[in-house]
């Protein structure tokens, strides 16, 4: 099942594709021989902030939802070598719909451990965590082996490639809440306590974790460091759009004739990716709805999908790319189901810390639920669409929003579909 | 000072304040639940959410500090509108028992429920049942539905007490306070878990059921249990000046004074400062015989003056102090003047001290000395206080056909060797300056009205020193 999920589209300019099909590649071995640790040893050779400048040109974007620019977030970290500091990828993986990351921890691992060396040489750091989600055992595994045999090539531990610097990696098992997907709720869990976001600022760039400056940045992000060393910044910032650098692990999912992951230059179309290169709706229905970039992201109709997927035109679009979970509805999904299933989910894993996020999921699930056992009438359509938009802005960490966009959406673009639902008491 | 703009107008604050205590200070109350003065800034309960000049999304004005040239606007139509969606939100699960919660008449929710006018749940839903009655601690029950996890309780016993025996369990909506295994807080600080809770959750055993928070009146004087000088405030009932028994002490809540005890107390000053009201003598005897004052006079004026032993207490003002070392020791002569207190005991690093008494230092600095350095055998003795029940040692000491006079707002146990005993108000019935063990002055105005007519210890050394000054 898995290989079939991994598709081969125009294989020219692609970071991951090629290697994610090579056998073996999860050894050091095989790794090495098809040009594994090259863009290590090249960063090493070169300075620090010539190196820091190709991440920038990259235009690479934090790949883990918040797009921010992951040079510019580099360029937050002190410089002080004596200040000590953290490395930390973001491996929660918790948004529904997402399963990107999980490809390059178990098919590429020594790719993500390249990209932290280099990034933890580029920014002076110490010691690195991967915080990997507790299903992702097997992958934890995967990345511990691989650890170890970076360690015996001393591409881990002191003295690396006889430089003075010092880098060791530590895997840290989540124990599955969404929440430690959020950066400060994930530094706080790594600390041992609660996983409840932290109020910002200090951003973690200033005060992270144990207090100390930490970088944060997801799996495929620092994953996609290698390439930049290798081909340089201004080739991978060719592969994408204008402001957005690089190609992208689109994973589809639903109904669709292919769903899986496809790694496709930034920018493309929705359209193309959903018809052209995942085949089409199943059984050739009618495409209802499009979730372009995991749960957290509103929904998209019919009529909007014809949209470049890159950050900023999501933005306008009033969605977002988020993970790049794509996930297609077609006539048959209900709508009403989706958003009590989303409901589900949110009320389950909102933190609880601030107030409105902890309510409000509360106050809509019970409500959404009223709406989906048919035991109200329309009016509280209103009222969950209010409530849900009563939410956004209003909390500490960006959860909140989330839920009030997502359900909002849902809520106002099928406003016809749970009328409909709630007038029809035999259904 | 800095200057900012609050709701357009301008105010010079001081620096280091978050935009909700500048706020406060100029007199603009932004309503809040999880803020408190001595804890950390949370921004949980999102209330005080306000618009800052700049900021693209409202913030919380308790975790924002004020920055020259801040403009913030605390009624503005997105804040009003936040408020109330947030507000209604507390709401959405919230019993509304005022009718039988104690807290109500000082909860929050309760001012901001009539504030801000929301009478009926918006929301559609059925509010959930949960625990209503748990015992947290001896003297703490906890409601889980009035909850409103504003963490004010975990966070005291975190950064306050910094024994951490409160946390969150659960998550979400789920989430509720608990102790570790149910296990009850033991705390010499816990009242204060009750004290801070912005509503009904955790209410006082003590207070429970005993009477509506607004048929009391708020006094302020200090604790006189320890040498800290904690500011208090001491609840009696408004109208009735007793209740039915005749209990006048109500309840004791912390004063707020951020160099002496913050808005803490323990739990001593809290639930054992009403002993001090019990065993009350109302009566002079002398010789076992009750008397008038004119009467009085006459046997001061004629022992005063053959007396060789002062022993002065800790519990006397600075003034009664110093009136008597003026008459004693300056205009009689005395040497053995000394001092006694109630026995050291317990002390923490938190506020309580050593010392359980409130005015040990300004005796010292006055270089009275202790009990502890009696040397020689006392004939004639003016004591203040139920001085030998403590200090039955001294007693020995007292030779034969000696004269004592007691000052002491208590009947002894053992009137037996007590010549003269002159009934005096007790500490809530006086007021005075006390010098606290750091030798921080505080002044105090009495609490309560004496029942009976009777003098306090200064006009009876007044009347001393007038006897004596007349001869």
């Amino acid at each position: 099942m898995e290989k079939k999920e991994i598709r081969n589209s125009e294989t020219e300019n692609k970071i991951f594709e090629p290697l994610f099909n090579i056998k073996g590649i999860e050894n050091m071995e095989v790794y090495e021989k098809h040009g594994g640790y090259l863009a290590l040893k090249k960063a090493f050779k070169e300075k620090k902030s010539e190196l820091l400048s190709e991440v920038k040109n990259a235009n690479l974007r934090g790949r883990g939802g918040a797009g921010f620019p992951a040079g510019i977030k580099w360029g937050f970290m002190p410089e002080d070598p004596n200040i000590e500091k953290y490395l930390i990828v973001n491996a929660d993986e918790g948004e529904p719909g997402t399963f990107k990351d999980k490809y390059i921890m178990s098919k590429i691992p020594h790719l993500l451990i390249e990209g932290m060396i280099i990034t933890s040489y580029i920014v002076g750091i110490k010691t690195g965590y991967i915080y990997i989600r507790g299903e992702y055992e097997n992958y934890a595994r995967i990345l511990e082996k691989a650890i170890e045999e970076a360690k015996k090539k001393r591409y881990l531990g002191k003295n690396i490639l006889g430089k003075k610097h010092v880098f060791n990696i530590i895997v840290h098992r989540g124990a599955g809440a969404y929440i430690c997907g959020e950066e400060t709720a994930l530094i706080e869990s790594l600390e041992g306590k609660r996983a409840h976001p932290r109020l910002k600022p200090p951003f973690p760039a200033n005060s992270g974790l144990y207090g100390k400056p930490t970088l944060i940045n997801n799996v495929e992000t620092i994953a996609s460091i290698p390439s930049i060393i290798n081909k340089g910044g201004f080739w991978f910032a060719s592969l994408g759009t204008q402001k957005n650098g690089g190609t992208r692990l689109f994973g589809i999912s639903g109904k669709v004739k292919n769903p899986g992951i496809y790694e496709l230059p930034m920018g493309t179309n929705l359209k193309d990716i959903i018809y052209k290169y995942a085949g089409g709706i199943k059984d050739d229905k009618e495409l209802k709805a499009v979730i372009p970039g995991g749960i957290s992201s509103p929904v998209l109709t019919p009529e909007e999908i014809d949209i470049s997927m890159d950050f900023d035109s999501l933005m306008k679009a009033g969605s977002m790319l988020g993970s790049g979970a794509i996930m297609v509805f077609d006539e048959d999904d209900s709508m009403v189901e989706v958003l009590r299933i989303m409901i589900d989910f949110y009320a389950h894993e909102s933190c609880g810390q601030c107030a409105p996020c902890r309510y409000g999921t509360d106050v809509l699930k019970k409500m959404i639920y009223s709406v989906y056992n048919k035991e109200v009438n329309e009016e509280i359509l209103d009222m969950i669409e209010e409530t849900a938009s009563g939410i956004i802005g209003k909390t500490i960490c960006p959860f909140g929003d989330a839920v009030g966009m997502a359900v909002g959406t849902i809520i106002r673009k099928f406003k016809k579909e749970f009328f409909d639902y709630l007038r029809d008491k035999n259904d | 000072m800095i200057k900012i703009k609050i709701n357009d107008k301008e105010y010079s604050v001081k620096e280091g304040l978050t935009v909700l205590q500048a706020a406060e200070e100029v007199g603009i109350e932004i309503p809040h639940f999880c803020a408190h003065e001595y804890l950390k800034p949370a921004g949980l309960c999102r209330m005080c959410l306000v618009e800052i000049k700049g900021a693209r999304k409202l913030q919380t004005s308790c975790t924002t500090p004020v920055k020259e040239g801040l403009e913030v606007w605390t009624e503005s139509e997105a804040v009003v509108k936040a408020r109330e969606e947030v507000l209604k939100l507390h709401f959405a699960n919230h019993p509304i028992d005022c009718p039988e919660c104690d807290q109500a008449g000082e909860c929050s929710l309760q001012e901001y429920y009539d504030k801000y006018g929301f009478y009926d749940n918006p929301y559609i839903i059925k509010k959930e049942k949960r625990e209503k009655d748990m015992e947290l601690s001896d003297n703490l029950i906890l409601d889980r539905e009035r909850c409103i996890l504003c963490l004010r309780c975990v966070r005291f016993t975190e950064e306050i007490l910094g024994d951490k025996q409160l946390f969150v369990y659960e998550r979400g909506n789920k989430s509720y306070i608990s102790t570790y295994k149910g296990e009850k807080i033991i705390s010499d600080y816990s009242g204060n878990i009750a004290e801070i809770c912005p509503v009904g959750a955790i209410t006082d055993k003590s207070f429970r059921f005993k009477i509506r928070s607004w048929f009391l009146e708020k006094r302020e004087t200090i604790c006189p249990l320890c040498s800290r000088g904690c500011n208090i405030y001491i609840e009696t009932p408004k109208d009735k000046p007793y209740l039915d028994n005749y209990e006048r002490l109500i309840r004791v809540k912390s004063g707020d004074n951020g160099e002496i005890n913050k808005s803490f107390i323990c739990d001593t000053g809290r639930y054992k400062l009403a002993e001090i009201e019990k065993r009350r003598n109302y009566k002079a005897i002398y010789e076992m015989q009750n008397v008038n004052w004119v009467r009085i006079k006459k046997i001061l004026l004629e022992h005063i003056v053959t007396l060789d032993t002062i022993i002065l207490s800790s519990w006397l003002s600075n003034e009664e102090i110093d009136l008597a070392l003026s008459v004693f020791r300056d205009y009689l002569n005395i040497k053995n003047i000394f001092y006694w207190g109630r026995k050291d005991g317990e002390e923490d690093n938190i506020l309580i001290r050593k010392d359980k008494n409130p005015n040990t230092t300004y005796l010292i600095e006055k270089k009275v000395k202790n009990i502890d350095s009696i040397d020689s055998r006392i004939s004639n003795l003016l004591v203040f206080g139920d001085f030998f029940e403590d200090n039955p040692s001294v007693k020995e000491m007292i030779g034969e056909n000696s004269f004592i006079m007691m000052i002491s707002p208590y009947l002894p146990r053992d009137i037996g060797k007590i010549n003269l005993l002159l009934p005096v108000t007790n500490f809530l019935e006086k007021g005075g300056n006390w010098t606290n063990y750091e030798g921080r002055g505080q002044t105090t105005k009495p609490v309560f009205n004496p029942k009976e007519e009777i003098k306090t210890e200064f006009e009876i050394l007044q009347i001393i020193d007038s006897l004596l000054r007349k001869e």
